[in-house]
């Protein structure tokens, strides 16, 4: 296939699996790698995919195995605390934002996965479940999970509004 | 604020614009393997493919060596503390612990018109606390039936030796704030179920340089030495603005407020 092809396929969707990629691993240098390696992968496999209908949540689906692999891959980089410990200040929401980082970082790769996928990434819980894999009750079924497991304070049924 | 709102707006941290990224995705699949290596980010992941056995079997050993020398070296640190330092159960460090406990507290009950004014801070008004312990940082709150709780973090930049003792009370209600998990001791003042798990309410904590884990990678850990993480909560009808007293052998009285 030619450059013209891949553009025309898998370029619209390098953006989109950068941010799940930033999100998962919280780290844009590694993203961009795992974007990249992704990318690559996806090209090579395109023929297998028979529905081009399912191509977004296939290249994410790959994206998201390629960080899982990443972050086993670096794992000196986990040792220190999940992101930088912001200054107290009156800047309560940079507390608070670096507060939710953390908790996401310490959600299981397939709990954070659907929480970014469904809350950074805007994507309907159907998109969701064929990204990673699972029926859409399944999908709901561990969103609710790491909702939960995020902020165990939150009405589940809340959050998802 | 919603949780997609606070969502993108904590990952939008995490995430700076890439601007030339899809360029270099495209020239980096459509280039032939050797021009790959080139353009790859991770340059040396290739070349040392054939050598990560050989790799992974060295760093192996260097592991069961390292775990051997810091179970060596921990434990000849440890008997060289137990000759220099009261260690937590000895008759010294609980003789230590109940004078600092015996000092009267010195913290301000507020009027319910007064107002409460955060302070003193640091030098560089990054932490709350004259030193020489800081109080860094407080989490968002978890609720419970009982109340609310988060977790604290504070540090040191001195080397003290020997128990530092942390008590707080609610400026405007007098109630002692309550600390759960680790670190917490005292007098327990009831239990409350804290994430699943029932925990007992103690009205202290004591912290002290052997629990500290060193945390040297990240700010404000260095080159500060020790840093600790405690959770502490109020009930839901208090004010939830504290007034902290540290007490420790090393330095008298601190007091701070957390308003």
């Amino acid at each position: 296939m030619s450059e013209q092809s891949f553009t025309d396929l898998l370029a619209p969707l390098v953006l989109p699996a950068y941010r799940l990629a930033c999100a998962m691993l919280h780290d844009a240098p590694a993203a961009e790698d795992v974007v990249q390696e992704a990318s690559l992968i996806a090209w090579r496999k395109l023929p297998s995919l028979r529905d081009r209908t399912r191509l977004r949540a296939w290249f994410l689906g790959i994206v998201a195995n390629e960080c899982r692999n990443a972050r086993r891959r670096k794992w000196t980089g986990w040792l220190a605390l999940p992101g930088s410990l912001s200054t107290m200040s009156s800047e309560e929401d940079v507390v608070i934002r670096a507060d939710l980082r953390r908790a996401l970082i310490r959600l299981s790769h397939e709990d954070r996965l659907v929480v970014v996928l469904y809350f950074y990434l805007d994507m309907p819980l159907a998109d969701v479940a064929a990204v990673v894999g699972a029926s859409a009750d399944a999908a709901r079924a561990r969103l609710y999970r790491a909702i939960h497991r995020l902020r165990p304070d939150l009405d589940v049924q809340e959050a998802l509004e | 604020m919603s949780l997609r709102a606070q969502i993108h707006a904590a990952l939008g941290d995490v995430t700076p614009p890439a601007p030339d990224l899809q360029r270099r995705v495209v020239a980096y699949v459509i280039a032939d393997d050797r021009d790959r290596v080139v353009l790859s980010r991770r340059r040396g992941a290739r070349w040392t493919k054939p050598l990560r056995g050989t790799l992974g079997l060295v760093a192996a050993v260097l592991i069961v060596v390292l775990m051997a020398g810091i179970v060596i070296g921990g434990r000849l640190l440890a008997d060289w503390n137990g000759l220099h330092k009261p260690a937590p159960g000895s008759d010294t460090y609980h003789s230590q612990l109940a004078a600092l406990e015996s000092r009267p507290l010195n913290l301000p009950l507020l009027q319910p018109d007064a107002a409460c004014n955060r302070g003193p801070f640091n030098a560089d008004n990054s932490a709350l606390g004259a030193g020489p312990l800081y109080w860094y940082r407080g989490s968002a709150p978890t609720s419970t039936a009982w109340g609310r709780y988060y977790s604290a973090t504070v540090y040191t930049d001195e080397h003290i030796t020997g128990p530092i003792l942390v008590r707080a009370r609610d400026l405007y209600s007098n109630s002692t704030v309550m600390f759960v998990g680790q670190f917490a001791t005292g007098t327990v003042a009831g239990t409350d179920v804290l994430l699943g798990s029932r925990m007992s309410q103690h009205t202290e904590v004591v912290i002290n340089e052997r629990d500290a884990p060193r945390i040297v990678t990240n700010p404000p850990a260095s080159p500060h030495a020790f840093v600790w993480q405690f959770t502490y909560g109020f009930a839901g009808d208090w004010s939830g603005r504290a007034g902290w007293q540290i007490d420790a052998a090393g330095f008298s009285s601190e007091v701070f407020l957390s308003c």
